[in-house]
């Protein structure tokens, strides 16, 4: 009952941007599978996967159409290769977790369905939020049925993270020198990302809007996948490119955990990012959906499935090919590891983040804030008051925490020091994993946070 | 090209939520069988709705059950059982839920512990429904006038209402109920037990008369009866009354001894219930039986007061003396001969006509077996005649019944 049966012709969003030579057999395969002949349009598949073993596309297809022949534990095969390969695509993931849901194995799925939510950092953070405000609404209806009503203190403020910026795979990214909200969350991806060259960047950004975007009978709250002949994809890629500067710069933002190689490449180039970040997103609220023109389906947020469909092709492209072609790897802090060492300083900083992370995992708030410097920065503009009262209904409000710091780089530079490492935050109800930089200084002798910023 | 469809919703905390069911239905059948309703048209009470509810997130429609549980609460503002299961179906939407009240702060264990146990045998209500082939037990009998009869199912936290027309007894209705804190078998006042026995409405308090606590109205019992009288049992004041304003329903075991109901449900028995007519059961073994074991228990019962009928004809006072119980004591504190002497018509006459007319029986839905009748007895000694009501309280000593308990009304 988990799910319908592939039904119909629905969606089609385009997740790969493969050689277009693939189109016709694509559409092809997605013809036959259309008028059920799902064996014809299997061995299609196998037959082009044969010549092109790794096309993302054409194995994704093939999942789908294992599955339609109740094959799942092939499919599920197939759907588990894309993810080790594609780990930024929600598609696979999610379809990995309706065949491990109609098998019953609903942690497995679960697992899945999460990391799929991950892919792009910007609707982890809505997600976290929409938790939240779950959270909220459940606590309510449990002090009405306990009849706790009157004597219950008002809620809490707010603990709702406050996206700044876009999130890499949403759209256009901007600079975000002030950082997102250093939640749990990898939250909003403060991917520094210029607008790359677009003679560069364009041609891996392409990104394929859902062909048919407006059949909404099949937009689900997850949306389901689909394969779309690439064509289409084209020309809006085409129609993207011309636009103005920030749109096209999809760079891959690395944000949040699995991906890692795709995330390196936009850091680079901060401080260009900033300026033409501003312009762009004048407000500081952005909605994500006005940064992306291209997509036929502004979406804010509830309609899931178009939204989806686009960042996700965009994130892709980058891994599957352009990761390539553009060596990206500088990162921005490299460079910077000229500092002079100084192990005792280095060693104290280290300790210092350890600290601050074991503050945060045990949820001591007090101790946590107390790793924070006077001249921080509190991300959004936010009063540091605001800033700590958001943290500790944060911290606080979860059942449990736990955040470990791991292959963290010291840099160390005069009375400043930059930490930079892979951030694993799990709470009770998520799990990510987020490259960490802290930026601290010393005050008579000890060192404490002035700047955080999440993304890689 | 194809793709997947999902049905809406489809959470791994749907499926929790299936699994707490399970749980919570547990043991969740008696004698009954198929949940196929009696034809009563009424409107959705809560109880249903929140069936309904946990139905949808057994079939994993999370959304469909969040909209009914919303209209739920808002129907129900003080449903507080209502309010649980949403806070648990908003969670279900981010976490998995595995238990019911999953994530309610701490420190409200004994309410939410509570609350557990209201839903545990709200939700068995349904499934513990008997089939309209069965009928209860414990009324054998009832008498033409008696229109309707309550049992209340103390194991079960359930009120049925029955309605008897023609000579057949149908289920009306079944209500929640409330008892007491520390369940059945009232001994002593203050003991915050309910009595188990056979007992009648014997009046109707308006709630505008009463205290806030007892809502929208009372119906007070004639506990202690004469065999609880004769057992010493004592206390006062039991009474099904309705709930106060701020909450639509109490725990299962949550009152001094009276049993509780929704004010709605309050209502529609006040308006149904005849006063000193209509009777109510108690017990915590109320079984539902077919028609032939039904017919099999009145013919034993019929037969009991047939043969004591017969010993006063025939003036057999050995048998009959054999007839009560040791331990009988009459609402005097007489013994048997002394009773048996009391209620001896012209001693010296020589032939009497002894009838029995308008009988009802019933049986004590509990573990000791105890069969009330109340009967007419009409006496004729040539021109003398004498008519009572009497009421025996027949009760299983070994292998055969004896009258422990008997009044002329």
């Amino acid at each position: 009952m988990l799910y319908r049966a592939l039904a119909s012709a629905g969606i089609v969003a385009t997740i790969f941007a493969t050689a277009p030579a693939s189109a016709d057999e694509m559409a092809d395969v997605s013809k036959l599978a259309k008028a059920g002949k799902v064996v014809e349009a299997l061995n299609k598949t196998n037959e082009y996967l044969s010549k092109h073993p790794s096309d993302p596309q054409m194995r994704f297809m093939k999942g789908v159409l294992l599955t339609e022949q109740n094959k799942s534990d092939e499919a599920i095969a197939v759907f588990t290769k894309l993810t080790e390969d594609y780990k930024d695509l929600p598609e696979p993931y999610n379809n990995l977790a309706v065949l491990y849901a109609a098998s019953g194995q609903y942690d497995k799925a679960r697992v899945a369905l999460e990391k799929a939510i991950r892919t792009n950092p910007s609707y982890m953070t809505a997600y976290e939020n929409l938790g939240d405000v779950y959270g909220k609404m459940a606590s309510q209806a449990y002090d009405k049925a306990l009849a706790l009503g009157a004597n219950n203190a008002p809620p809490a403020k707010s603990k709702l993270t406050l996206l700044r910026n876009f999130s890499s795979s949403t759209g256009a990214k901007f600079a975000a020198p002030e950082t997102a909200a250093p939640a749990p969350a990898p939250q909003a991806p403060q991917v520094a990302t210029a607008p790359r060259a677009p003679a560069n960047a364009a041609p891996p950004l392409i990104s394929q809007i859902p062909a048919d975007a407006g059949k909404s009978t099949t937009l689900q709250r997850i949306p389901a996948l689909s394969v779309t002949p690439p064509a289409p994809a084209v020309k809006v890629a085409a129609a993207t490119m011309p636009a103005p500067a920030p749109a096209p710069a999809k760079l891959p933002a690395p944000a949040p955990a699995p991906v890692p190689p795709a995330a390196k490449p936009p850091v680079s180039a901060p401080a260009p990012a900033a300026a033409p970040a501003k312009p762009a997103a004048p407000i500081p609220v952005p909605v994500l959906a006005k940064v992306e023109p291209p997509k036929p389906t502004p979406v804010p947020a509830p309609a899931p499935a178009p939204v989806k469909a686009a960042p996700v092709v965009v994130a892709q492209a980058e891994p599957a090919k352009p990761a390539k072609a553009e060596p990206p790897k500088p990162a921005k802090h490299e460079p910077e590891k000229a500092a002079k060492p100084d192990t005792s300083d280095r060693d104290a900083v280290l300790a210092q983040v350890h600290g601050w992370a074991k503050a945060w995992t045990a949820q001591n708030v007090d101790s946590y804030l107390g790793y924070y410097s006077q001249e921080f920065e509190p991300p959004k503009g936010l009063s540091r008051k605001a800033w700590a009262d958001e943290r500790r209904a944060r911290i606080e409000g979860k059942g449990r925490i736990r955040v470990e710091v791991g292959a963290p780089e010291v840099v160390v530079n005069g009375n400043t020091a930059k930490v930079t490492f892979h951030q694993t935050y799990e709470s009770d109800r998520l799990t990510a994993r987020s490259r960490k930089t802290l930026v601290l200084v010393k005050n008579g002798g000890k060192w404490q946070i002035k700047q955080e910023a999440s993304g890689s | 090209m194809s793709h997947f469809r999902f049905t809406q919703h489809w959470r791994a905390s749907a499926l929790l939520c299936a699994v707490l069911l399970s749980v919570l239905g547990g043991e969740a059948s008696y004698a009954a069988k198929k949940p196929v309703r009696a034809p009563v048209v009424r409107k959705a009470n809560p109880e249903e709705l929140l069936s309904d509810i946990y139905r949808e997130l057994a079939q994993h429609n999370l959304r469909v059950a969040q909209q009914k549980a919303d209209a739920l609460v808002e129907a129900y503002p003080n449903f507080r059982l209502g309010h649980l299961v949403r806070g648990d179906i908003l969670l279900m939407h981010t976490r998995a839920v595995t238990a019911l009240g999953a994530a309610v702060p701490p420190g409200e264990d004994s309410k939410l512990a509570d609350l557990r146990r209201e839903a545990a045998v709200r939700l068995q209500a349904e499934p513990g429904r008997p089939s309209p082939a069965l009928l209860p037990r414990a009324l054998l009998q009832m008498r033409k006038d008696q229109r309707h009869a309550l049992i209340v199912d103390a194991k079960h936290s359930r009120l049925y209402l029955y309605e008897n027309r023609n000579d057949q007894i149908r289920l009306l209705s079944d209500f929640y109920v409330s008892q007491g804190k520390l369940g059945i078998n009232k001994l002593k006042e203050g003991d915050m037990r309910t009595p188990v026995g056979v007992y009648y409405i014997i009046g109707r308090l308006p709630g505008i008369k009463l205290p806030d606590m007892y809502g929208k109205g009372a119906l007070p019992l004639d506990y202690p009866n004469d065999w609880d009288k004769a057992q010493g049992r004592s206390g006062s004041g039991i009474w099904v009354h309705g709930t106060p304003p701020e909450t639509f329903s109490r725990p299962p075991l949550s009152t001094d001894g009276c049993v509780v109901v929704s004010n709605d449900d309050l209502n529609t028995l006040t308006r149904t219930v005849e006063i000193g007519k209509t009777p109510i059961l108690i017990g915590d073994q109320v079984e539902f039986v077919s028609k032939e074991q039904m017919e099999r228990d009145l013919r034993v019962a019929s037969s009991l007061v047939e043969s004591w009928r017969r010993d006063v004809e025939n003036r057999n006072d050995a048998g009959l003396r054999a007839l009560y119980s040791p331990r009988f004591k009459s609402a005097a504190d007489e013994d048997v001969n002394a009773w048996l002497d009391k209620n001896r018509f012209l001693p010296g006459a020589k032939k009497i006509s002894v009838t029995v007319t308008e009988p009802s029986y019933f049986r004590q839905p509990s573990q000791e077996e105890v069969i009330v009748s109340n009967f007419t007895q009409q006496i004729v000694v040539g021109k003398f005649r004498h008519a009572v009501r009497k009421k025996q309280y027949w009760a299983k000593e070994g292998k055969s019944w004896k009258i422990v308990a008997e009044t002329n009304v």
